[in-house]
């Protein structure tokens, strides 16, 4: 993609404004044009990985990474793998997709998809594959995630993200879409489907082979089968894998072994594979939102089980944790919540029990846990 | 990268909030200083585990929510956790000493902050011997100071004279000024800090000097930049408080005195120290205002009047530095309407009278501005006054800005607005009377209100009470336009009113209404005895709402009497009111079933609250009754065993009766709860829930509240209700201990008790059932270890006799067959009873015959009465019958069982029974032996051997004798190989060997020699007969008792013939 320098209007504007502003800008086209004639890009192409965002030229995107020439650059393109990638963006994307994509980075999976839904289509239907990979991209994944997140609307979501696999088959969201597809059938309870659609990520780099296996034992966890799915965990922990991200889906697979060891009612093996993955050093290449939540997860499913063991005192510490500290996780917050009215009330604290339920009914409203609340209240 | 800095590590940022009173808040606002950074920071880039910095991060969380025990609950827990590293180990006692404090920060609890204060000052002062890392010492040595200098405070500014203590505070004062800033021979809070300033210079050098800087690099450089600014901001803190402690501890001495003169010197050092080191910022600037005002103070007059106009021409009219200004000026009216001459007011210059005149009167809620207003008001006067000759232009400029100045104060509700009305009397008509439409209009209202008070309460007629309500509704709305003299007073009067309301509305029986009054004076009355009555309302209010029992609201007021109960514990720990709503929370607690609230309101119970004890009594009675009434839904719901609630119970009732025990007397409700605990005591002790720890009887004869000793005592004015279950106590207690004298003075004492109740009898009636029964239990398992009985003399005649009262007094307590029947078979049993009370027990020793005679007899009665009922089946009838036959024969009464045995066999069903005639045979074989006379001993033993056939009124009674008997059933019994005809071939034989065996008796008897052979001849020739027709005779057992009988036949025969020759 080549920035069209708007030259004739620069020009007039210095035509027209005879101060140092119109000089300035004199300037930097003069700089465009030499940079041109040089045979360089100046471009405004993004990626947005987890540190910074590189601006350039998108030179070439597979599933596996994406290929930018960096802005001023006469060198070789700098590769970027698709792990590290959290969103691109090209120079003339519509705005409305921009928005839109950045609303899915943020988790705001509802108005991802009413921004993406506002886009006039034909701007679409006229814009190139690339860009049309990514409309088309932001809604599978907004209606996927929002489908997995209401329970409902589960095969239509998949129907859609199918069909974004197949036509866009060089996306760099090949594996998220892929991960998103064996998420939605595992919904759907079809669990050779969702192990086939994970194992077709273990062909990408080694991080989505990593990821690949927990989700597979997230398919065998779901299926009931905890004990393979402990073990299968426990592999994945096991593996010698140094590079970014690698920590993350060990600390998930670790967290997802513990939720297992709770559906054993093992509970005590839970409270100490959570306790000996709390005593390891705050991850430092982890996101902190990505690190938040597994923190959050973590907390929760420590309450969990202690409420199961009886130690209501150490289950109220965890709970505040996720209430007070980790709360980015709609779900793991409310649930804390919901468990806190009862902790509190126990404890003699009806003040803090009525403040929990408050925050409960006015932060989730529409959740489980407040329902829940609604129906014992009846 | 630094190697030191790396390994230094006491974990990242804990961000918590200094604990300061407000006093030093306010300092340390102007100051500027952030102390959100608060602990060390210059470690900020260690690495620590995820449990540390989520730790971290809740213990900040939890004190921003003012959860500050949680805090210290979750900190006691990371003392534990072994994955904590050393470094976040040393933290702890800090974090906690925090907490400690910040968690009685709101408490007007004197009682309650000194303790907090204490454990603070134990933990920071071992924290300061044992660390030397300078980070934490810093931290702590300041923490430490800062404690010193609340305790300082909390002795200078007790509202009671019973705390008020100044040479206290003055020590406390020293204490903090040592810790802040020395003299003292450990760390001080300023060295410590500088300590840590030259710690992060030198990170600082080190990175500065490095040839390369990674990005990482660059950042540590960064932080520990603002580190050390922060640093830096605490340094001038601790001055500033130190002057600050210096300046307060002034108050302590009588003005003018030598002490006071010194401390305040020593303040005003350490200000302009503040004040030369930072003479740009605010926190200087602050400094320079309070040395003006010191040396004001100390009379240097002139130098503390040059000082604050200094500060008054501060450039900036924004914010903090606008506020010193309005200090400033306000300081210097003050100091100037103090003088004697006018000349000396000089210095309120025209650009001051602007300054003030030009103040924004739309933020006259701050009370520096309106003092400073109202102060410049009279001086203006004062000038007006002083300058008769002076123009008119100039007279009436000043008092247009008096005016303006007074007016504005007036009309706000501060404490200055009196002073202001006064003026604007003095200026004219049309000031004066809208000074007095301010001040007057809200007295006479609420003087009003006062006399329809008074009248309702001369005559509280329903009518008077609406009439009152609506009053005082117009009152209140009119209320807020008002002004009056005293606004202070005004808002105190309106709190009144308000409550007064509120106390009417409950009246009316209009709760809600009553309850939304009741509880905005208790959440934001600023009189705390207002508040305090407002909650008991308000408690009381939503109780009667709980009890309406109407659904759209009463789970709502249950859970809204326990909120507020808890609200008023937390709010009065040591108030009455506290106890009381204690007690009602119980009492709720009880109604949920909810174990674990009474537990928390007992945990809630403040140490030296009034009538703790009574609480803990109340809960440990209500946590035993609950235990013992526990649904298993309830118990499901509460995390712990029965067992663990039993043993909460002893704990709380043992803590209760301890305490309640060392008043010198106890009398009223204190007296009832105390004897209702230890019957509840007692009641564990019996159900052995308590292993055995309590002195049962002592407890029963305690001298204060034992059951034994207060129940009876006449002077002891104690409810009815409390004597059935204290007597039951003292019986059940004394069987417990084996003092069977007591416990049947005891059953004497009950029965009176519930002699006019029939319920109260049917209790009765389980508790002796329970009591025969473990009696009966208890001599078995006496019997079956007797090595371990031992003789207790007198005491087993008491026992047998405690036994015939308590079933004597089931027998005529209720008719119910069930319980007729247990009494019937249990006298029954003691009166045989060589199986219950062995006759090598010493349980027999002590029952003489008579009785036992006499137990028989009673069983014999209520069998009777037991047959007399109408609902009897035929089985049962029989059943008892054969049960009064037992008894009958016991007593040796034989001719009376075999008329009952006659009037069973005239049932046909029963005639035909094999065992009905085995039994009768038996027991006319028997009779024979114990006759009444001889004839009748010879019909006996002819029914017997032959059996006999007798008309009764409930129809022919045909007893077989052994002999039919045995015919009768041999059929069956060499029939087949059933278990039925094994069964009968042993009645077969055992008839055939009684056959012959009751014709030898019969010989043996005092019979003609003639008969006596023919007897002994039939019983010879039936054995012989027998072996022949059944050769094995039933068996080796029953062959060898044939062969017995045979030889005493023919023994018999040889003594015959012995007698002959």
């Amino acid at each position: 993609m080549t920035v069209q320098c708007e030259v004739p209007e620069i020009w007039s504007n210095f035509a027209l404004g005879h101060n140092g502003q119109g000089l300035q800008l004199m300037l930097v086209c003069l700089g465009c044009i030499a940079f041109q004639s040089m045979g360089a890009v100046y471009a405004a192409d993004q990626v947005v990985t987890q540190a910074e965002t590189l601006f350039g030229k998108i030179e070439s995107v597979t599933p596996e990474a994406v290929r930018l020439i960096p802005r001023g650059s006469t060198g070789d393109p700098r590769e970027i793998g698709v792990a590290r990638v959290l969103m691109i963006q090209f120079n003339d994307e519509p705005q409305g997709l921009i928005e839109a994509k950045r609303l899915l980075v943020k988790k705001e999976f509802v108005s991802a998809l009413l921004a993406v839904e506002e886009i006039d289509e034909n701007q679409i239907k006229s814009s190139s594959v690339a860009i049309r990979g990514e409309y088309a991209y932001v809604q599978a994944v907004a209606t996927g995630r929002i489908a997995i997140e209401t329970a409902g609307e589960i095969s239509f979501a998949l129907s859609r993200v199918e069909r974004v696999i197949d036509q866009f088959t060089r996306s760099i969201h090949y594996y998220e879409l892929l991960e998103l597809a064996g998420d939605l059938e595992v919904m759907l309870g079809r669990f050779d489907k969702a192990k086939s659609f994970y194992d077709k990520m273990k062909d990408g780099p080694p991080l989505m082979g990593l990821r690949a296996r927990r989700l597979g034992g997230n398919v065998l966890a779901a299926e009931g089968r905890h004990l393979e799915a402990v073990v299968e965990f426990e592999k994945v922990q096991l593996e010698k894998f140094d590079l970014n991200g690698g920590e993350q889906e060990k600390m998930a697979a670790c967290l997802a072994q513990a939720a297992s060891f709770i559906a054993l009612r093992r509970f005590d093996e839970s409270v100490s594979l959570i306790r000996a993955l709390l005593s390891r050093d705050l991850p430092e290449k982890i996101p902190v939102s990505s690190a938040e939540e597994l923190l959050g997860k973590a907390y929760s499913l420590l309450g969990q089980s202690f409420i199961e063991m009886g130690q209501n005192q150490e289950a109220l510490i965890a709970y505040l944790t996720v209430d007070l500290v980790y709360n980015t996780d709609s779900k793991f917050h409310a649930e804390s919540l919901w468990q806190l009215i009862g902790l509190w009330a126990d404890g003699g604290y009806p003040f803090r029990a009525a403040e929990a339920r408050k925050k409960l009914v006015d932060t989730y409203p529409g959740s489980e846990a407040a329902t829940r609340l609604n129906s014992t209240s009846e | 990268m630094i190697p030191g800095a790396m390994r230094k590590g006491s974990g990242k940022t804990v961000n918590r909030p200094p604990s300061v009173s407000h006093g030093v808040r306010r300092l340390l606002l102007l100051s500027g200083v952030s102390v959100l950074s608060f602990y060390l920071v210059a470690e900020i880039i260690f690495a620590e585990t995820m449990v540390e910095h989520s730790s971290s991060r809740l213990i900040t969380a939890l004190g921003e929510k003012g959860y500050h025990d949680t805090a210290v609950s979750v900190l006691d827990k990371l003392v534990q956790n072994k994955a904590v590293s050393n470094a976040f180990h040393r933290k702890i006692p800090l974090l906690r000493a925090i907490e400690r404090v910040a968690s009685v920060r709101k408490s007007s609890d004197w009682v309650q902050r000194i303790r907090a204060f204490e454990e603070a000052r134990e933990e920071l002062e071992c924290l300061l011997e044992e660390q030397q890392e300078h980070s934490l010492l810093a931290d702590a040595a300041f923490q430490l100071g800062m404690v010193f200098l609340d305790t300082g405070r909390l002795y200078q500014n007790s509202v009671s004279a019973k705390y008020r203590d100044l040479s206290k505070a003055h020590e406390f004062f020293i204490l903090a000024n040592e810790v802040f800033v020395g003299p003292r021979t450990g760390q001080t809070a300023l060295n410590a800090v500088e300590n840590e300033i030259q710690d992060v210079d030198k990170l600082i050098r080190a990175y500065r000097n490095q040839r390369l800087m990674t990005p990482g690099d660059r950042r540590a450089l960064t932080q520990l930049e603002q580190s050390r600014e922060t640093l830096r901001g605490r340094q001038m803190q601790i001055q500033l408080l130190a002057a600050e402690t210096f300046s307060e501890m002034a108050e302590c001495f009588k003005q003018h005195s030598e002490e006071w003169v010194q401390s305040l010197e020593q303040a005003l050092q350490r200000y302009l120290a503040v004040y030369e080191a930072i003479p740009n910022r605010s926190a200087g600037l602050w400094a320079r205002l309070e040395e003006g005002k010191t040396l004001l103070l100390l009379g240097r007059k002139k130098e503390g009047q040059e000082v604050l106009l200094e500060v008054t021409k501060l450039p900036s009219s924004e914010g903090l530095i606008y506020q010193l200004r309005v200090k400033a000026v306000d300081e210097l009216l003050s100091m100037w309407l103090g003088t004697a001459n006018i000349e000396d007011d000089e210095g309120f210059d025209e650009r001051l009278r602007q300054f003030v005149l030009s103040d924004s009167s739309a933020s006259l809620s701050n009370p520096d501005r309106l003092s400073m207003k109202c102060l410049a008001a009279e001086l203006l006067w004062r000038r007006f006054e002083a300058s008769p000759t002076a123009s008119k232009s100039t007279r009436d400029s000043l008092l247009a800005d008096v005016r303006v100045l007074a007016r504005d104060v007036a009309k706000t509700a501060g404490v200055h607005a009196a002073s202001a009305r006064r003026l604007l009397v003095k200026l004219g008509r049309k000031d004066a009377a809208f000074a007095g439409r301010l001040s007057q209009s809200f007295m006479a209202s609420y003087q009003h209100a006062e006399e329809v008070l008074a009248q309702y309460r001369k005559n509280p007629t329903d009518s008077k009470r609406s009439e009152s309500i609506a009053e005082l509704q117009q009152v209140l709305r009119k209320a807020t336009a008002q002004s009056a003299e005293d606004e202070e007073q005004k808002r105190k009067q309106l709190s009144l009113l308000r409550y007064q309301l509120a106390l009417l509305f409950y009246e009316e029986k209009r709760y809600h209404e009553a309850v939304s009054i009741g509880e905005l004076l208790t959440k934001s009355s600023s009189f705390d005895l207002l508040s305090k009555q407002a909650a008991v309302l308000t408690l009381a209010t939503w109780q009667a709402l709980s009890e309406q029992n109407n659904i759209e609201w009463c789970n709502d007021a249950v859970s809204q009497v326990g909120d507020t109960a808890s609200y008023i514990m937390h709010r009065w720990p040591r108030d009455q009111c506290s106890t009381d709503a204690a007690e009602v929370s119980i009492d709720l607690a009880v109604r949920e079933g909810s174990f674990e609230a009474i537990i928390a309101v007992i945990q809630d119970l403040a140490e030296g609250s009034p009538g703790r004890d009574e609480v803990l009594l109340r809960g440990g009675v209500s946590m035993w009754h609950l235990c013992q009434n526990m649904t298993d839904e309830q118990a499901g719901r509460t995390s712990l065993s029965r067992r663990e609630c039993t043993h909460r119970a002893i704990r709380v009732l043992d803590e209760g009766l301890g305490g309640i025990g060392r008043r010198s007397v106890l009398q009223g409700t204190a007296l009832e709860v105390a004897v209702a605990a230890a019957i509840a005591r007692c009641e564990i002790a019996v159900s052995g829930a308590d292993k055995g720890s309590l002195d049962l009887f002592s407890l029963l004869n305690q001298v204060k509240y034992g059951p034994w000793r207060v129940l009876r005592d006449s002077s002891a004015k104690l409810p009815l209700p409390v004597y059935e279950p204290g007597l039951r106590a003292c019986l059940q207690g004394f069987v417990k201990v084996g003092r069977y004298d007591l416990a049947r003075q005891s059953l004497a004492a009950l029965l009176v008790t519930v002699s006019s109740s029939q319920e109260a009898r049917l209790r009765l009636v389980g508790t002796c059932i329970a009591i025969v029964e473990k009696m009966i239990n208890a001599s078995q398992e006496r019997k079956e270890q007797e090595s371990s009985a031992s003789p207790r003399g007198k005491a087993s005649g008491d026992e047998a006799e405690l036994l015939g009262e308590l079933l004597d007094f089931v027998k005529d307590a209720t008719p119910q067959i069930e319980v007729l029947s247990w009494v019937a078979i249990t006298f029954g049993r003691l009166g045989v009873s060589d199986d219950v009370l062995g006759t090598d027990d010493v349980l027999v020793a002590g029952v003489r015959g008579d009785k036992r005679n006499f137990f028989l007899e009673q069983s014999a009665a209520t069998i009777r009465k037991i047959l007399t009922s109408s609902g009897l089946r035929g089985d049962a009838q029989t059943a008892w019958r054969r049960e009064l036959v037992s008894v009958r024969s016991n007593l040796g009464q034989w001719d009376d069982a075999v008329k009952q045995m006659r009037v069973i066999l005239s049932d046909q069903k029963n005639a035909r029974s094999p065992f009905l005639q085995q039994d009768a045979a038996k027991l006319f074989q028997k009779a024979a032996k114990n006759p009444s006379s001889f004839e009748q001993s010879q019909e006996y033993f002819r029914t017997a051997v032959a059996g006999s056939r007798v008309m009764l009124t409930t129809g022919e009674s045909v007893v077989w004798g052994w002999g039919v008997l045995a015919n009768r059933i041999s059929k069956v019994a060499f029939g087949d190989r059933s278990d039925l005809a094994e069964s009968m071939r042993r009645l077969y034989f055992e008839s055939r060997l009684s056959l012959a065996a009751c014709r030898l008796e019969w010989a043996q008897s005092d019979i003609d020699a003639v008969t006596k052979v023919q007897l002994l001849h039939d019983a010879e020739a039936g054995i012989k007969m027998e072996s022949q027709l059944h050769p094995d005779l039933g068996g080796i057992a029953f062959k060898k008792r044939f062969e017995v009988l045979h030889i005493t036949i023919q023994q018999e025969f040889l003594k015959i013939q012995e007698s002959r020759q």
